[in-house]
């Protein structure tokens, strides 16, 4: 075990005491969170006014919104943005001057607020899942379990793509709004705008080979039970896009941080 | 807007012909004027940045490969900037750079105890970074660069924008930690002050090569032809009077300075005592910052 590892429980404690410091913050943080809502209601009214959605009744709508809520708050990472700010205000000299590695640092920051968050909509989603009668995951456990799993798979999957498009900032300086295109882009095809079930085959198709789907819908799916194409096939996908980003972030990272001017001062 | 459709971009050599090298121990300081290259060097020698040619050894390493034994015995503090925890109570930082760097239980106590009093911290530790003036969280940033005992200390005007108390106590503190763990200094400051009171060796550097390295006295003696003599009259004096001996910098009632060579201030000051009524001389170096200026001049 490398001896950094060992620091990290540390950065999570601090992550945890900063999410916390912010309470008004928190709040915003759950108040926009159920944005997706919006969404939701658009789909109610399609779904109340068409017949052409098999399956697809209100309770599973607002199942779906509400799972989407949480996985979203697990992967609407903020890295890109950290980095970006970093960059301009000197910060990440700091950073690069500890013994630590410099995107455990950042997603040690992630993961900390995390462990504020997502016990708190995972409540939330436990609460209406057994109080309202229209919420329901009715895959079964072993479903769950992947859902779960691969929850987990979406951190991962959406930091590394949220540190790789931060390493652009090494040459523009400007790196949350090329992550913000990217990721609005794919919002088409993860899952968040619709349900990819009720996307047309083709776009099904090609959202299961995009990395968008598994930092988002994909967990939602296997939890509702009505994931397009196959678990296990759909985990494989996402551990290739997993190593993609992590060879494409070890060769940004060792281009840029030799262009990298050390700004501000 | 021609910038937006067009735009070009001129390469500027910061740093180029530098070379030096500082015995364990020793404090260096840097210094020149804004944009001279002062910050650039030191973080190439932290590893902050690539230096695009030459060699950088320090402590036996490569700073830009930023190993991890490399980083933890050195630090880089820079002016006006935090690595503390702004919406946290330093002691939180503290505890962050415990883990980070890996410091036992038994040292970090021992560290902690020793910059707690150096740096006169107790009362700061539990207040949030934010609410910190300038000088205090200078002091708490100071002590969070230091837990892991660094060996080599680069310093980037670490006393800018603080009072006469805050850059007293900030020098002493170097000087202190310098005395107790050997350590390695270099600094750039623009308060002269903080240099003289800390450096006997010097780098002068202004754009982005070096002017001058060695000793701060030799600096002024080679740099500072003149002297200055400040006296007190037991009786007001006009300057025409004092115009014989030497260059009259101010004549104010019974208070005079004159700047004269140095290599006869001492007849000057016995003609001087031996003519007029003398009731209190003193013979000073010119001010370290004209001293500088001339040697920018000179190049």
């Amino acid at each position: 075990m490398p001896e950094w590892l060992r620091s990290y429980p540390q950065l999570l404690r601090s992550a945890v005491q900063v999410t916390l410091t912010y309470r008004g913050r928190l709040l915003f943080m759950f108040a926009g969170a159920l944005f997706p809502m919006l969404l939701l209601f658009v789909w109610l009214t399609v779904a109340s006014e068409s017949s052409t959605l098999p399956g697809w009744d209100a309770g599973r709508f607002v199942s779906y919104y509400l799972a989407a809520v949480v996985v979203n708050d697990i992967t609407a990472s903020e890295i890109s943005w950290s980095f970006d700010a970093d960059l301009r205000t000197g910060e990440l000299a700091a950073k690069l001057l500890r013994p630590f590695p410099v995107f455990h640092q950042y997603v040690a920051t992630e993961a900390g607020s995390r462990l504020v968050t997502v016990p708190i909509f995972g409540a939330v989603l436990v609460v209406l899942t057994v109080a309202v009668p229209m919420v329901a995951f009715p895959s079964g456990f072993a479903s769950l379990v992947a859902a779960l799993v691969a929850a987990a798979v979406a951190f991962v999957l959406a930091v590394l793509m949220s540190s790789t498009f931060a390493l652009v900032g090494f040459w523009t300086t400007q790196s949350g709004n090329v992550y913000m295109l990217w990721w609005g882009l794919g919002a088409f095809v993860s899952g968040w705008i619709a349900p990819l079930a009720l996307m047309p085959s083709w776009l099904q198709h090609t959202a299961e080979l995009l990395p968008f789907r598994y930092a988002l819908g994909f967990p939602v799916e296997l939890a509702l039970g009505v994931e397009t194409g196959s678990a296990i096939g759909g985990f494989a996908i996402a551990f290739a896009w997993i190593a993609a980003f992590i060879v494409l972030y070890a060769l940004l990272w060792r281009r840029g941080i030799r262009h990298f001017q050390a700004v501000s001062g | 807007m021609r910038s937006v459709l067009r735009r070009t971009y001129e390469n500027t050599e910061a740093v180029s012909d530098v070379s030096f090298t500082i015995a364990e121990g020793e404090i260096v300081g840097f210094i020149g004027p804004n944009g001279a290259g002062k910050t650039t060097t030191l973080k190439c020698l932290s590893g902050l940045l690539h230096p695009d040619g030459g060699v950088v050894r320090v402590i036996g390493f490569e700073p830009f490969q930023r190993k991890a034994d490399f980083l933890s015995q050195i630090t880089l503090v820079l002016g006006q900037r935090t690595s503390l925890l702004w919406d946290l109570p330093a002691l939180d930082a503290f505890a962050v750079n415990k883990a980070i760097y890996r410091i036992a239980d038994v040292d970090y106590r021992s560290t902690l105890d020793e910059l707690v009093a150096l740096l006169q911290l107790e009362p700061l530790l539990s207040q949030q970074v934010r609410s910190l003036s300038l000088g205090e969280r200078m002091r708490c940033e100071l002590a969070g660069a230091m837990l892991h005992r660094p060996k080599v200390l680069f310093l980037d005007e670490p006393t800018l924008g603080l009072d006469v108390n805050g850059q007293a106590a900030i020098r002493s503190f170097l000087a202190a930690y310098n005395e107790m763990n050997g350590a390695t200094v270099l600094l750039t400051s623009h308060y002269m002050g903080d240099v003289t009171a800390l450096a006997k060796r010097v780098l002068v550097i202004d754009n982005g090569s070096l002017r001058f390295d060695g000793d701060l006295q030799t600096l002024v003696h080679d740099h500072s032809p003149y002297r200055l003599i400040r006296l007190t009259l037991r009786s007001p004096v006009t300057r025409a009077s004092l115009d014989l001996y030497g260059e009259v910098i101010e004549v104010d009632g019974v208070l005079a300075s004159l700047r004269v060579h140095r290599e006869t201030t001492t007849t000057t000051v016995s003609r001087l005592l031996a003519e007029l009524d003398v009731d209190d001389v003193a013979i000073e170096d010119e001010p370290i910052e004209d001293v500088i200026r001339a040697v920018f001049a000179d190049a």
